[in-house]
This record gives C-alpha cells, structure tokens and sequence, in this order.
C-alpha cells in the first residue's frame, strides 16, 4: 500500500499529468485520434472531398450551404500573366490553395493602393510579389504532401460586427467538430495582433472553446495555454457570444452529413447579415479544441457511441 | 477488433522465433549466420542490418515520446550519410552547408525561382564550396577523403529546404525545435551505427531483426497518450492538482 503511494509519488514527481488522469478526463490524444477514430469513420477515399477546397465547395453548393463566391480558378502558371483577368478592378478577395493545409498561403487582400494589393494589416503586396505568391501556390509550396497544385480567388468574407470587434482586422471562424454527424466540440477562433489576421491557432490565433447549447464562451487557449481574457484586449471570454448560434450547428451539421467524414471539423464565417458561410471541411481537425474547452473529446465521443441523447436546445 | 488481433498474433510469432533463434544460438546450436561472409563486408553489412532498428527508434520517438521529426526517415538517412565521413569532416560539412545553405537559399528566395532549379543551385554552390575546400585541403598537404563529403550533401540540401520552408511557415522557434529533434534522433541512429557490439550483434543474430519488426508493429499500434502530450493537456487532467 504504502509502495503504492511512494510509487504515485515519484510518477508525478517525473510526470507533468500522470495519463490515468488525463484518461480519467477523457482527454483524445494524436495517437488515439488516428488509431481509434480516423481509421475507424474516415474512410481514405473521402479525404479527397475536404482535401481539395473546389470539391468541398460544390457539395455546399448543391446542399444548398453558402460559401465564398469563387472569382478565378489558377491551374497554368500562363494564367499568372494576366492578373487583370484573374482579378480585375476587384478590391477585395481571398488567394488561397486549394488543397492547402492550416492556414497556409492564404492571402487576404482587403483594398488596393495604385498598382498594389493590401493584404490585412496594410501590407502593401505589389503585382510582382502576387504573381509570385500564385506560382509558389501552384508549384505545391503549400500544398499537401507539397505536390502541384491550384490557387482560387475568391470572396472576401465581411465578417459579422459582433465577431469582428473581437478580432483585430481579420475575420473570425467558427471551429466545430462532429462525430458521427453530431457536434461534440466548439471553438471560435480569432486573430490577433500576433497572427497577422489569420485565426489558425499555431500562428498565435485565439480559441475561444463554446458552450454548444448556447455559443458562448467558456473558455480559451492562446499558445497552447488555457487563457481566460482576450490577449489583445482584455475582454473577459465569458463576454463572448456567437450569433445565429443555432444556424451556424444546423450548418456544421449539414456540411458533416454531405461530405460523411465521421470524424469532421466544419470551419465556418458568419457573414456581415449573419448569414454562416462555409470556408472549408477538415478531415483530421486538431486537438487544442479540448484546452479550449477545459474538456476531453473522447468523453464526448463515447457519449454519442453510448447513444447518450442529445442535450436538448441544440435543435 | 480484428486487426488488433492480428497484430498481436504476428507479434507474438516474431517475438517467439526471435528468442527461439537466439537462444539455440547461445545454445551452441546455430546455423549460419552473416559472420560466415568475408570479413571485408562485415562492417557495410553491420551498417545495413542496423538500419530498421534506426527506423524503430525515429518511430519511437515520434509516436510515443511524440517529439516530431523532418521526415520520418529523414534521421537514420543523415545518420547512414555520414557513415563514411570521419567525425571532424562531418562537422565541417554540416556547418558549411547550414551556414552557406541557408544565406544562399535565402537570397535565392528573392529571385523567385520554382522549388526544383531552386535545391539545383543550392546543391551546386554547396558542391562547389566543397570541391574547393579539398583543393585547398590539398595544397596545404592535408589529404581530405572525398568518399565522406558524397552522401550528407544531398540528405543535408533536402533538410536545409525542409528546415528553410518550416521557417517561413512555422516560425523560428518551432523549426529550431524540429531540426534539433532531427538531428539528436538522428545522432542516437548514428550512436547505434557506430557501436561495434550492436553491429556484431546484428551480424551474429539475423532473428534479432524479428523483434524490431515485432516492436514496430507494437509502436505501429500504439494508441495511447505521447510523452509530450502529458505536458501539453497537463491542465486538463482530472483529480487534485499538485
């Protein structure tokens, strides 16, 4: 007994959380989503859905899920030449992969000055450095697995005031993972000063972790750390309330049910009307969700295998 | 869970023959083994042998320590690459083509050029600096061996561009942690390489092969917490708090 505890003692003393415990909160590690879930509801061939951002655009379309209007598709470096054809006098859009990963070589151009583009943040990008950014796009610089690859330029989502107060300059997005077709796992996703207006969390994005019934905030992570006040402004995350929270779960839901990955993470904007846009599916979402949350997902995971109903007020 | 199964039954098969095989070894009762080769190919066979369990420790590392790597073969690749290079010219042509590499690619990086011509230039001003430091090498009346400097330069300029991207990517500081991760994982490959028990080991016991592949499958189906992730959901952990 006594062996025991001495034993507890000195596996804490080495240990930062003794994985009994971690278990114990249900807590999903990588090796556990990849060997437990994603072989299991994932299957390979339907990656390619979420993979490639054009496919998974033509399923919202024909579901009837609003996402970002495409303007042009680039697939030929001859294409880059002609930027006035690709963009024309358009102020604002988005140039994006379209089988990028996190965030990557996404460019969000907000206005124009002269000959050049303004990407977030006043950054001045001239027509030279677009046309290179859309070769480095197309040659899989950002691609994943880096093979060749397409640019899309698309529209620039306003975001809704409420979620852009939060978020200096960029836009906001809302995170939700599904299992099996039903949200287990929320997170609202900012930018900040440090993220250059981007909200991916591994460039120093906020997630703010969500209540589902509600869409409001219960907690945040910033740099892997739990987080309780907005980094830039101070503003305590219980403040924070999603709008439309209702349509932006029917939404999520709607885009797990047409792509049929088991295991999903629906990225999406409300617009400045509120309405939620779909910005992309990811097949394999991340794990930070749950130190935004306070909370495991595999605990939410067994629930739904255990047919626990669902807490009412979602529908 | 079938595979589960599976795998455990193949395990324990590979396990059994492994300490069969060895055992009537120590027993007296072997057969033939690779020692019986000339001599002349012991140490490149040593070397060969002892690859997979590199492997073994590169997947250890990532999966259950959960430390990331550049590539998963990437480390025993380096640590094979420098085999032939004696341990003072190693360390001269890792900091040349860190030093010379990174200031060259990122002058390179303004021109503009697509990624294939871009690690052909780079390969050949790393090629050149290194065929005129043995020309220099030479008239002082040192004698450099060409052999070592071969194969780290192509394992190092894929590396260096890896290393150069996750810069612009990831930051610094995530890239430094992944290139140090690369390189200790891949000095232990180098360790093991090295140590001429192991690779009398391996060249004496061809079952010992069966247990690396025995582990592997055990690392292969391993789904539960990475040592790094008890530190990163630390403040999830249930119960009293220390």
């Amino acid at each position: 007994m006594r062996a025991a505890v001495e034993k507890r003692k000195l596996f804490s003393a080495v240990l930062p959380a003794r994985p009994g415990r971690l278990r114990a909160a249900g807590v999903l590690g990588l090796n556990g989503r990849n060997m437990n879930v994603l072989i299991r509801w994932n299957p390979k061939p339907l990656y390619r859905l979420v993979d490639d951002k054009l496919a998974t655009k033509e399923l919202c379309e024909a579901a009837g899920l609003a996402v970002p209007r495409t303007f042009a598709v680039v697939d030929h470096p001859v294409q880059v030449r002609r930027l006035d054809r690709l963009i024309g006098a358009r102020e604002e859009f988005v140039v994006k992969p379209v089988r990028g990963a996190g965030g990557r070589g996404v460019m969000i151009i907000a206005g124009r000055r002269g000959e050049d583009y303004l990407a977030v943040g006043e950054r001045a990008i001239s027509p030279e450095a677009m046309r290179y950014h859309l070769l480095e796009i197309l040659g899989g610089s950002y691609s994943i697995g880096g093979r060749a690859d397409r640019a899309m330029i698309e529209q620039r989502i306003i975001g809704h005031p409420a979620l852009a107060a939060l978020s200096g300059g960029g836009t906001a997005d809302v995170r939700i993972v599904l299992y099996r077709g039903r949200p287990v796992m929320a997170m609202l996703r900012l930018p900040t000063a440090a993220s250059a207006g981007r909200a991916n969390l591994h460039q120093g994005g906020i997630g703010v972790g969500l209540d589902l019934r509600s869409g409001t905030g219960v907690a945040a992570v910033w740099n892997g750390r739990i987080v309780d006040r907005h980094v830039d402004t101070g503003r305590p995350i219980g403040d924070i309330a999603v709008p439309a929270w209702a349509e932006v779960l029917a939404a999520a839901r709607k885009l797990a049910a047409v792509i049929g990955l088991g295991y999903l993470g629906a990225d999406i904007v409300l617009d400045d009307q509120a309405r939620p846009i779909v910005l992309e599916a990811n097949g394999r979402p991340g794990l930070s969700i749950q130190l935004a949350n306070r909370g495991g997902l595999m605990k939410k995971i067994k629930d739904v295998d255990a047919g626990a109903p669902e807490r009412p007020g979602i529908e | 869970m079938n595979q589960q199964r599976w795998v455990i039954l193949i395990a324990a098969v590979l396990i059994a023959a492994g300490v069969g095989g060895i055992a009537l070894r120590l027993a007296g009762l072997g057969w033939a083994d690779w020692t019986a080769l000339p001599p002349e190919t012991h140490q490149t066979l040593a070397w060969l042998l002892i690859l997979p369990a590199g492997a073994l420790l590169t997947a250890f590392v990532r999966t259950i320590v959960g430390f990331q790597t550049f590539g998963t073969l990437t480390p025993t690749l380096l640590a094979a690459s420098y085999l032939y290079c004696d341990r003072a010219s190693g360390v001269v042509v890792f900091a040349l083509v860190m030093v010379v590499g990174l200031g060259g690619r990122a002058l390179l990086g303004r021109l503009r050029l697509q990624m294939g011509p871009r690690l052909g230039i780079i390969l050949t001003v790393l090629v050149l600096c290194l065929a005129g430091a043995m020309a220099v090498m030479y008239r002082l009346g040192l004698s450099p061996r060409p052999a070592g400097a071969m194969m780290p330069l192509v394992v190092l300029t894929i590396l260096l561009e890896r290393f150069y991207v996750s810069i612009e990517e990831n930051g610094l500081g995530a890239s430094l942690r992944l290139l140090v991760a690369t390189l200790a994982v891949a000095g232990a490959c180098g360790g093991l390489l090295a140590w001429p028990a192991v690779g009398r080991l391996a060249l004496a016991y061809p079952e010992a092969q069966l247990l690396v592949v025995a582990a592997m499958l055990g690392v292969g189906r391993y789904s539960g917490y990475r040592l790094t992730e008890l530190w990163r959901f630390r403040e999830l952990a249930e119960g009293p708090r220390r």
